[in-house]
């Protein structure tokens, strides 16, 4: 069905932003972007997306020229390192190269080893050339480099206790909600967090990370592999790997019992699934939101799978949607399982596109021709091309600023989704009338 | 102060001594500056129902494309594609000539564009991809046009991107021999549909065409179709937008195809908006027009000039805003309205790399001073916003006359400022942008007053 077998209209960053995500969830660490000045552009995006404003950017790139692509870019990078260095009094520093040097083949793990040396300084190079793949290529290079370099062996575990693993790997503009949910989740069931890998962690966090019973990864779209290491290298499982997240409340419900299971706490998850049903009914009756709208409603979701198994799930288990089709933007083999497994369990056969880029999503929707869709802003432009006129917006693009963090997960995401849902559905209805 | 000044000089001594001074022309490392690629790329979007294929990772295509959600978005734009060739690590070691021979002719083939812009990127270029070729050879082969812009990330300064791309436009232009009396291009535009820097400046130029009775054939390359850059030979003048872009691409097409060139763009304020008019009616022979478009123009806006002139002669006017802008800015304070200006902060580096421009300024008389302080320097950007601030605090204070400051609400010295950024003050320019000063300027004086708002200060520092 891919409509281009030979070029793509992306829908995800390079390796290189993927990376500069994961750097810049963590504390007091400065981003060097080996590379040419365009580079460190995309890469200064990925601040804002991890809650971080200007004032607490600390990003230089070693601009590099011809003449440096040329004769090599070390000098220029050992400079750069220097003045950040000194210019910031960080904990980290953290190389990340763009294509060219890695093409020219700049040994940028000696220049990072000599300035360690120099500076007291630790810094951990990262190779991500664009080349390498998609921004969830990058997230689990980074990763795996921050492991590799800062992670030690720890003498005690502490008991009850898990690290979350790439939150921000999803297309949630508010993903920190997400994060948000999950740990008072872990909170209300007594267990600990020792570490975010990375969201706001101090380097610290980084280095006790084998002293967790267990990982968490709160993404599909990443993190499989640096999970597997950090399980050879320090025996730390990676739990709940096949279940969806927990999205909807079907979804929610399994992923809390399965977290309570392994820590032995049934009863405290019986009683947060029991609270947070409750709650979506009250809301739900209070606001009269007519979800009975939406029976056989025929929809489509694109979306990365982080955020689609679930939103398949609840649009078909409890809103009784008719979903057409499902595309994931960039669809890491190992989960595809889960979300096959879902749409078995759901007794449906919507049309499903892996790897979608706009072009096969714009297809798609063509030969569908359902009567909504849940998307982002591209999805919001291509419907209108096509003739469809409503397009939940829940993913990244966005058209909208939000103040505030919110959920897609748990039972404030329930509300949160159906809140857009209903929103976008009116403004869009009234688009048409005028 | 002294040891925070690194230059104080007029603008024509700093463009003189731009490469003997002892201040670097380099930016700092932390200052975010696009590439090559990127201007190269966001100047073809400006053409209607184009391809950008971007010979490279995906990641490039996707960073660069933001600029048409935006346009989508905002501008009113259809959604339109931008394609990878999505290089991977075995195409840089193998090459991908065949894959881009593949994907031009099967976006010509399925998506059948009017014209296919194939665009280089770092890793195309260091590995030495025949590009050139590889285009040659399908070109009989598809139905679109076909373009090459070579705009490596690495192979220029950011702004060799907009020439690059300006220059393989023009390759699309077919004079027809003849010239169509009272049709113009506006050039100079380098965003696609989005409205140069600032959301509706237009007005104020077309103001003063359509005074003139010009007719547009094409806004290059501000959503212009192929149809209209073919024509674009064949108009009676090219009018400067930007002067900075607009210079680089009217002053090429004067070459090729002969087309006079107006080039005083950015008219700030009533002598340069009457300048602009007079350069504009003596290249399209209509003087009188002109003139009498003048009349009336100045009719209208001489009061308001006279009135801010009674204010603020003989005070002086800090501006701290893009160099070309603050340039053009500083005619309308000096000359129209008498004021002493002071220009804070013209990076060496934009001045080496607009040297023509500058020169071109300095010929139309207009050089202003200019203060370079260490902010200039700076490294970080939350460190180079504060130390910005505490040098223009420090140069206000030394100023023996009483000062307005031109500039963004980011900075507040604790004069009268006149927010240039506030997007409701555009135009700037032309008769009607003297308009939107007047208001602008009577707010700054009228509540200059009151005290930086806490939440201000605390958000921006």
């Amino acid at each position: 069905m891919t409509v281009l077998q030979h070029s793509t209209d992306p829908y995800c960053a390079c390796s290189l932003y993927g990376a500069a995500l994961t750097v810049a969830g963590i504390e007091n660490t400065a981003m060097i972007i080996h590379g040419p000045q365009g580079c460190e552009v995309s890469a200064s995006a990925a601040y804002s997306y991890q809650n971080v404003d200007y004032t607490g950017k600390l990003i230089a790139s070693s601009k590099m020229t011809e003449v440096d692509v040329v004769t090599g870019g070390e000098i220029k990078l050992s400079y750069t390192l220097n003045q950040l260095a000194s210019s910031y009094e960080c904990d980290l520093l953290a190389v990340l190269t763009g294509c060219a040097p890695e093409i020219i083949g700049d040994d940028v793990l000696s220049v990072s080893q000599n300035i360690a040396e120099e500076t007291g300084v630790q810094v951990v190079p990262i190779t991500v050339g664009g080349f390498r793949g998609s921004e969830y290529v990058g997230i689990d290079l980074a990763l795996q480099a921050l492991i590799e370099h800062l992670a030690h062996p720890q003498e005690k575990r502490v008991e009850s206790s898990v690290n979350i693993i790439a939150p921000f790997a999803s297309c949630n503009p508010g993903w920190m909600g997400d994060l948000q949910w999950v740990k008072e989740v872990l909170t209300a069931l007594d267990i600990e967090v020792n570490a975010v890998l990375c969201s706001e962690t101090p380097v610290s966090h980084i280095q006790r990370m084998g002293a967790a019973e267990a990982n968490i990864l709160l993404t599909h779209n990443a993190g499989y592999g640096p999970c597997t290491f950090i399980e050879d290298q320090f025996d730390v499982p990676l739990i709940l790997k096949d279940l969806p997240l927990p999205i909807g409340l079907h979804c929610t419900r399994q992923w809390i019992e399965a977290l309570g299971t392994y820590f032995d706490k049934e009863a405290q998850a019986s009683q947060i699934i029991e609270q947070g049903e409750q709650e979506v009914v009250d809301v739900l009756r209070l606001r009269f939101i007519p979800i009975h709208w939406f029976h056989e409603h025929p929809t489509v979701i694109v979306g990365d799978f982080t955020n689609s198994i679930g939103l398949l799930d609840f649009i078909t288990r409890e809103l009784e949607m008719d979903p057409l089709a499902v595309c994931i933007r960039k669809a890491p083999p190992h989960a595809r399982a889960i979300l096959e497994s879902v749409i078995k369990d759901l007794g449906i056969s919507p049309k499903i596109e892996y790897d979608a880029d706009i072009a096969t999503v714009s297809s798609v929707l063509q030969e569908v021709q359902p009567k909504s869709i849940f998307g982002s802003l591209i999805e919001k432009h291509l419907g209108k091309k096509i003739g469809i006129p409503v397009v939940y917006r829940l993913f990244n693009p966005i058209d909208r600023v939000d103040y505030f963090n919110y959920p897609l997960m748990g039972y404030e995401g329930v509300l949160k989704i159906l809140e857009f849902t209903i929103n976008n559905w009116r403004s869009s209805a009234t688009e048409g009338f005028k | 102060m002294d040891k925070r000044v690194l230059f104080r000089g007029s603008l024509s001594e700093l463009l003189q001594g731009v490469d003997t001074l002892q201040l670097s022309h380099t930016l700092p490392l932390s200052h975010e500056t696009p590439c090559k690629f990127w201007t190269a790329y966001w100047t073809i979007c400006g053409i209607e129902g184009s391809i950008p294929l971007i010979h490279g990772p995906a990641g490039c295509a996707r960073s660069a494309k933001e600029l048409r959600h935006f346009n989508a978005e905002y501008c009113g734009c259809p959604y339109e594609m931008t394609a990878s060739t999505d290089i991977n690590e075995q195409m840089v070691i193998f090459g991908a000539e065949m894959p881009l021979r593949d994907a031009i002719l099967e976006l010509d083939e399925q998506v059948h564009p009017s014209i296919i812009i194939v665009l280089t990127t770092c890793s195309s270029g260091i590995i030495g991809d025949d590009v050139d070729a590889v285009v040659e050879n399908v070109r009989d082969k598809i139905q679109s046009e076909i373009l090459v812009i070579k705009c490596e990330g690495f192979s220029g300064d950011f702004r060799s991107g907009y020439d690059e791309a300006y220059e393989a436009l023009l390759s699309l232009v077919e004079p027809s021999g003849t010239v169509e009396k009272n049709l113009a291009n506006i050039v100079g535009a380098r965003r696609g549909p989005e409205p140069l820097a600032s959301p509706g400046e237009l007005p104020g130029l077309m103001d003063i065409y359509d005074g003139l009775d010009l007719k547009i054939n094409a806004v290059i390359a501000q959503r212009c179709s192929l149809e209209q850059l073919r024509k674009a030979g064949d108009v009676q003048v090219n009018l400067s937008w930007c002067t900075d872009l607009g210079v680089r691409l009217g002053e090429m097409m004067e070459n090729r195809f002969g087309t006079p060139f107006a080039k005083y763009g950015m008219p700030y304020g009533l002598t340069s908006s009457i300048l602009a008019t007079r350069e504009i009616g003596e290249l399209i022979g209509e003087e009188k027009k002109a003139e009498a478009f003048i009349e009336k123009r100045v009719a209208d806006v001489n009061p308001l000039v006279k009135e801010l002139r009674e204010e603020l002669e003989g005070k002086t006017g800090i501006i701290s805003m893009g160099p070309i802008r603050a340039i053009h800015l500083s005619r309308f304070l000096s000359e129209d309205l008498g004021m002493n200006t002071v220009i804070h902060n013209v990076h060496p580096y934009q001045i080496k790399e607009r040297k023509k421009v500058i020169q071109l300024m300095l010929d139309y008389g207009i050089d202003p001073q200019i203060i370079i302080t260490q902010s200039a320097y700076t490294f970080g950007e939350m460190k180079s916003m504060l130390s910005e601030e505490e040098d223009l605090r420090e140069i206000v204070q030394e100023e023996p006359r009483d000062v307005i400051y031109f500039g963004s609400a980011y900075q507040f010295p604790g004069v009268p400022l006149v927010n240039i950024d506030n997007q409701e003050s555009f135009p700037h320019i032309g008769f009607i942008g003297v308009e939107r000063m007047y208001i602008y300027i009577k707010a700054a004086l009228k509540s200059y007053s009151r005290p930086r708002s806490p939440l201000y200060w605390r958000v921006l520092h």
